[in-house]
C-alpha cells in the first residue's frame, strides 16, 4: 500500500471516531437535542421535496398555461430550465462556501500543526482536508438540490434512468467547487492574511446573498406580474450550453424525458467534474505546504490603530452603572473591526433600505396618501422589524461573542446582572436610533402627526427594551464560549427560548399598547366616535397591563441569565 | 518578605469532584501577605483546578477559598477585587489594542480613569510593549499575550496574585522580569500563588511549596523543610513524593528488554 493511501486511511478513521465520538460521548440532553435536530432535518428535507414537486407540478400545469402565457411566461423553455438553474444556484453557493471551508480546514485545524510534521506525505493531509470539506458539500447538495430534484421527478413523472442518474448528478456536483475553493483559498492566502481572509469572505457571501435576492426584486418591473415573467425569462436564460450547470440540468431533463442526449450530458459533466478535480487538487497541493508555512508563521497584519481617547475626558458611570458601560463601550469598538460581526448587520440593513424605497415609491405598498392609521401602523411595523433584526442578533450573542476571553469578566469584580444589562444595553440601541430615523420618515412621507410619530418611536423603544432584555437574557443563561466559526455562537436552547419568549411579549405589550393608545387612535378610525368612559378605561388597562410585562420583561429574565451566568464554570 | 498577618489566601479543605473523578480532594493552605507559594504537581495533579477554585472560576464540591478574608461563593465581589490572574494561555479579546485592553479592565476594577491610563504606561513601558500599544492583540505572539495578561492583572494592585505557569512561552529576558516584578509584588505585602513544572524557578523563588498529587495536598513547607535535613533537590523531592523514580526504573527496564 502507498504511503499516501495507508496515511488517508489512519486519517479517515481518526475523523471517523471523532464524529462517533461527538454523537455518542456527550450528555443525555445534547443526545436529545441531536434527535430533535435531526427530526427537524428531516422535516426539512421532505419540505424542500415537496417544494420541488408542487413547484413543478403547478408550473406544468396545463390550466395554467394560458395565465402564464398572458404574464410573459414561456411555461415549457421555464420548466426544461428549472434544474439548470437550480445546480447554477449550488454550484456558486458550494463554490463561495468552499473557500471559507478550505481555509478553515486547511490553515486553521487544531490538528495541522501535528499532521504536517508527522511522517505522512502533505498530499494525504490535504486530501483528507478536501474529503472532510466534501462531506459538508453533499450535505447541502442532499437538502437543496437532491430532494427538489427528487420532486421535480416525481412531478414530471419521470422515469427510472433520471432517478439513477440523479445520484451520479449529485455525486459529481461537489467536486468542482471544492477544487476551486481550495485552489482560490491557497491563492488568497497568498496576499491575504487568513483572519481577514476569512472574514472577507463572509461579507462576499452575504452580499452575494444579497445581490440575488434584491437583482431578482429590483431589476424587474415593479407589477406583480411583470416582475414574474421577467423572473421566469431570467431562470431560463441561465440554460446556456456552454456553463456546466446546463450540463447537468440538460442530462437530467434528457434522461428524464427518454432523449438519450441527456447520458451524453451526464457523461461530459461528470468527466469535467473528475478532471477539475483532480487538475486543481494536484496543482494546489503543490502550493498548500508552502503557503501553509507562510500562513502559520504570520500573525495579523501589524496595523497602527488611533489612540484610545485619553482616559480623563470620558465620563465614566459610578458603581455597576460604570461597569456596564465599560462593557457597552468595549463592544462598541469591537464590533466595527470584526468583519464577522458587520456581516450581521448587512441584511437588516439592505431590507431597510429596501423598505424604505418601497414605501417611498411604489404605488402598492407606499404609505403616501393613505389614511393615518394605516400609515402610523407600517410606519411602526417596519420600524419595529428592522430594528429587531438588527438586535437580535446583537442580544443573543452578547456573552458568546465574549468566546474564550470570558474569563476576563468572571474574574473581576463585576455583578453578573451588570455584564447582562451592558449587552443588552447594546443591543437595545437600534431601537432608539433607527426606530427614530424609520418613524422621521413615516412622519415626513406618510404626512402623519408629528405626536402620533413620537408615540410610535417610544412604542419601538420600549417593545424593544423588553424584547432585547429577554434574547439578552437567554443568549446569557445558555452561551456558546468555544466557538470557532461565528454562526455557532448562539446555542439551541438560547435560540429558541430567546426568540419564542421575545416576540410572545412584543405581540402582547404591542396589543396592550394599541388599547392603551385608543383614545388618540380611534378618532382618526372614525372621527365621530366620542372618547366615552370605557375607552379611557381600556386604555388605562391597557397601559397598566403594558407597563406590567414591560416591567416583567426587564427584571426576570434578567435575574435568570444572572443566576446562570454565575454558575458557569470554566 | 514582610510579616506574615493573616492569610490573603486561604483553601480550606477545597473539594472538587467531576462524576466519578476527584479533582481535588480536601486540600487546605493558606499563603500570607508579602509570600511566594510555589504550587507544584505533576500533569493532571488538580493544580489549575485548586487556582481556579480559589479565584472563582470554578464552585468547590465541598470547602472554602477566602480571599482576603472574604468567602468567594459568598462575597464573590469583594473578594475578586483583592485578585489578580494570569492562565496558562491568556485569551484576550483579539480586536482591543493593548492600550484599550488595559482601559477595559480597568474599567471592570473600577479605577480611576486616569491614574488607569498612567499605570497601563507604566506597565507597557515595563514590558517593552509601549510601542506595540496601539495593535490589536489578536496579532500578538504568546509571549506578548502572556505579558498583555499579566499588565492587566497587575493594573489594579492586586493583594492576591494567581499566576498559573507565568514563565511558560516566555524568553529568558521576560521570564527574568517577571520573577523581579513578582518580587517587587511580594515585598509590597501581595501574596502570590503560582504555579509551575520548572522546579527551579519553585527553588529559587517561592517562601513555601504545596506539592499536589492525584488531587491530594502531599506536601507543603519550605524547600528545606520538605528536604528533612537531606541535601537533596526539590526535583529529587519532588519525584520521591509523586512517584517519578519508577520512570527511571522503567525506562531502564524496556532499554534492557529493546
Amino acid at each position: 500500500m502507498s504511503p499516501t493511501i495507508h496515511a488517508l486511511r489512519v486519517l479517515s478513521r481518526a475523523r471517523w471516531q471523532i464524529t462517533v465520538n461527538r454523537w455518542w460521548r456527550v450528555s443525555l440532553a445534547r443526545k436529545v437535542g441531536s434527535v430533535i435536530m435531526l427530526v427537524f432535518g428531516l422535516f426539512g428535507l421532505a419540505f424542500t421535496l415537496f417544494l420541488g414537486f408542487f413547484i413543478t407540478k403547478g408550473l406544468s400545469s396545463v390550466r395554467l398555461t394560458d395565465g402564464l402565457a398572458q404574464t410573459g411566461i414561456d411555461q415549457p423553455a421555464l420548466l426544461v430550465a428549472l434544474p439548470s438553474a437550480l445546480m447554477l444556484g449550488i454550484l456558486l453557493l458550494a463554490t463561495l462556501s468552499s473557500i471559507g471551508g478550505a481555509i478553515s480546514a486547511l490553515f486553521f485545524s487544531n490538528d495541522l500543526e501535528f499532521l504536517l510534521t508527522a511522517p505522512i506525505p502533505v498530499r494525504s493531509v490535504f486530501i483528507a482536508k478536501l474529503i472532510e470539506s466534501l462531506v459538508g458539500q453533499y450535505l447541502l447538495m442532499l437538502a437543496l438540490a437532491v430532494m427538489p430534484l427528487i420532486g421535480y421527478g416525481l412531478a414530471l413523472d419521470y422515469g427510472l434512468a433520471y432517478f439513477l442518474v440523479l445520484p451520479l448528478i449529485v455525486l459529481a456536483t461537489p467536486l468542482m467547487p471544492t477544487a476551486l475553493g481550495a485552489f482560490l483559498a491557497v491563492l488568497i492566502l497568498r496576499v491575504v492574511p487568513p483572519r481577514r481572509a476569512r472574514e472577507i469572505l463572509g461579507v462576499l457571501g452575504s452580499l452575494m446573498g444579497l445581490g440575488f435576492y434584491f437583482g431578482s426584486q429590483l431589476l424587474t418591473g415593479s407589477s406583480g406580474a411583470q416582475r414574474l415573467g421577467g423572473n421566469a425569462a431570467w431562470v431560463a436564460n441561465l440554460d446556456q450550453p456552454y456553463l456546466p450547470n446546463a450540463w447537468a440540468g440538460r442530462a437530467l431533463r434528457g434522461v428524464g424525458v427518454g432523449d438519450w442526449r441527456g447520458l451524453g450530458y451526464a457523461l461530459i459533466y461528470i468527466v469535467a467534474a473528475g478532471l477539475i478535480f483532480y487538475g486543481g487538487t494536484l496543482v494546489t497541493e503543490r502550493m498548500y505546504h508552502s503557503g501553509w508555512l507562510a500562513v502559520a508563521g504570520s500573525g495579523e497584519t501589524r496595523r497602527k490603530r488611533k489612540s484610545a481617547a485619553p482616559a480623563q475626558t470620558r465620563r465614566q458611570l459610578g458603581g455597576w452603572r460604570g461597569q456596564a458601560q465599560t462593557i457597552v463601550s468595549k463592544d462598541l469598538r469591537v464590533l466595527p473591526r470584526d468583519l464577522r460581526n458587520l456581516i450581521q448587520f448587512i441584511w437588516p440593513l439592505a431590507f431597510a433600505a429596501f423598505w424604505l424605497w418601497r414605501i417611498i415609491s411604489d404605488s402598492d405598498t407606499g404609505i403616501a396618501g393613505r389614511d393615518p392609521l394605516t400609515v402610523l401602523a407600517s410606519g411602526v411595523g417596519v420600524a419595529f422589524f428592522i430594528c429587531s433584526t438588527l438586535s437580535a442578533r446583537l442580544a443573543q450573542t452578547g456573552i458568546s461573542r465574549e468566546g474564550r476571553a470570558y474569563w476576563l469578566l468572571q474574574v473581576a469584580p463585576i455583578h453578573a446582572r451588570a455584564i447582562v444589562w451592558g449587552k443588552a444595553a447594546l443591543a437595545w440601541l437600534p431601537f432608539p436610533i433607527v426606530g427614530l430615523l424609520m418613524m422621521s420618515l413615516t412622519v415626513v412621507l406618510g404626512g402623519l402627526n408629528p405626536l402620533l410619530g413620537l408615540l410610535g418611536w417610544l412604542a419601538v423603544a420600549v417593545v424593544g427594551a423588553g424584547m432585547t432584555t429577554i434574547q439578552t437574557s437567554f443568549g446569557a443563561a445558555f452561551p456558546v464560549l468555544d466557538w470557532e466559526q461565528p454562526e455557532k455562537m448562539i446555542s439551541f436552547r438560547a435560540g429558541c427560548l430567546g426568540s419564542l419568549l421575545g416576540w410572545s411579549y412584543a405581540f402582547i405589550s404591542a396589543a396592550l399598547i394599541a388599547l392603551a393608545s385608543l383614545p388618540l387612535t380611534l378618532p382618526l378610525l372614525s372621527p365621530s366616535t366620542s372618547r366615552s368612559p370605557v375607552v379611557w378605561l381600556v386604555a388605562g388597562v391597557g397601559l397598566l397591563g403594558a407597563l406590567l410585562v414591560t416591567g416583567l420583561a426587564l427584571t426576570l429574565p434578567v435575574r435568570i441569565g444572572a443566576e446562570r451566568l454565575e454558575r458557569l464554570e470554566g | 518578605m514582610s510579616s506574615y498577618d493573616q492569610p490573603l489566601i486561604h483553601a480550606h479543605e477545597l473539594t472538587k469532584v467531576y462524576g466519578q473523578h476527584v479533582a481535588a480532594d480536601r486540600v487546605t493552605f493558606a499563603v500570607r501577605p508579602g509570600e511566594i507559594f510555589g504550587f507544584l504537581g505533576p500533569n493532571g495533579a488538580g493544580k489549575t483546578t485548586t487556582i481556579k477554585m480559589l479565584i472563582g472560576l470554578l464552585r468547590p464540591t465541598s470547602g472554602a477559598a477566602l480571599i482576603g478574608g472574604y468567602d468567594i461563593a459568598r462575597e464573590p465581589l469583594k473578594a475578586k477585587a483583592l485578585i489578580g490572574y494570569v492562565p496558562d494561555q491568556p485569551q484576550l479579546p483579539d480586536k482591543l489594542t493593548a492600550r484599550e485592553f488595559l482601559q477595559f479592565v480597568a474599567g471592570l476594577y473600577r479605577l480611576d480613569p486616569a491614574q488607569a491610563q498612567r499605570r497601563g504606561e507604566e506597565l507597557l513601558e515595563l514590558f517593552s510593549l509601549a510601542d506595540r500599544g496601539d495593535d490589536l492583540v489578536g496579532g500578538f505572539s504568546h509571549g506578548m499575550r502572556q505579558k498583555i495578561a499579566l499588565s492587566g492583572a497587575l493594573i489594579h494592585d492586586p493583594k492576591a496574585f494567581f499566576l498559573d505557569e507565568p514563565t511558560v512561552g516566555l524568553d529568558p529576558r521576560s521570564a527574568r522580569l517577571i520573577k523581579d516584578i513578582l518580587r517587587q509584588a511580594a515585598s509590597q505585602g501581595t501574596a502570590i500563588m503560582l504555579t509551575t513544572h520548572i522546579l527551579e524557578i519553585a527553588e529559587r523563588m517561592c517562601d513555601r511549596v504545596g506539592i499536589i498529587n492525584g488531587g491530594k495536598l502531599i506536601a507543603v513547607g519550605t524547600v528545606d523543610e520538605l528536604r528533612h535535613g537531606s541535601d537533596g533537590s526539590l526535583e529529587d523531592i519532588f519525584l520521591a513524593l509523586t512517584g517519578g523514580t519508577e520512570y527511571q526504573q522503567q525506562l531502564e527496564l524496556s532499554e534492557e528488554r529493546a
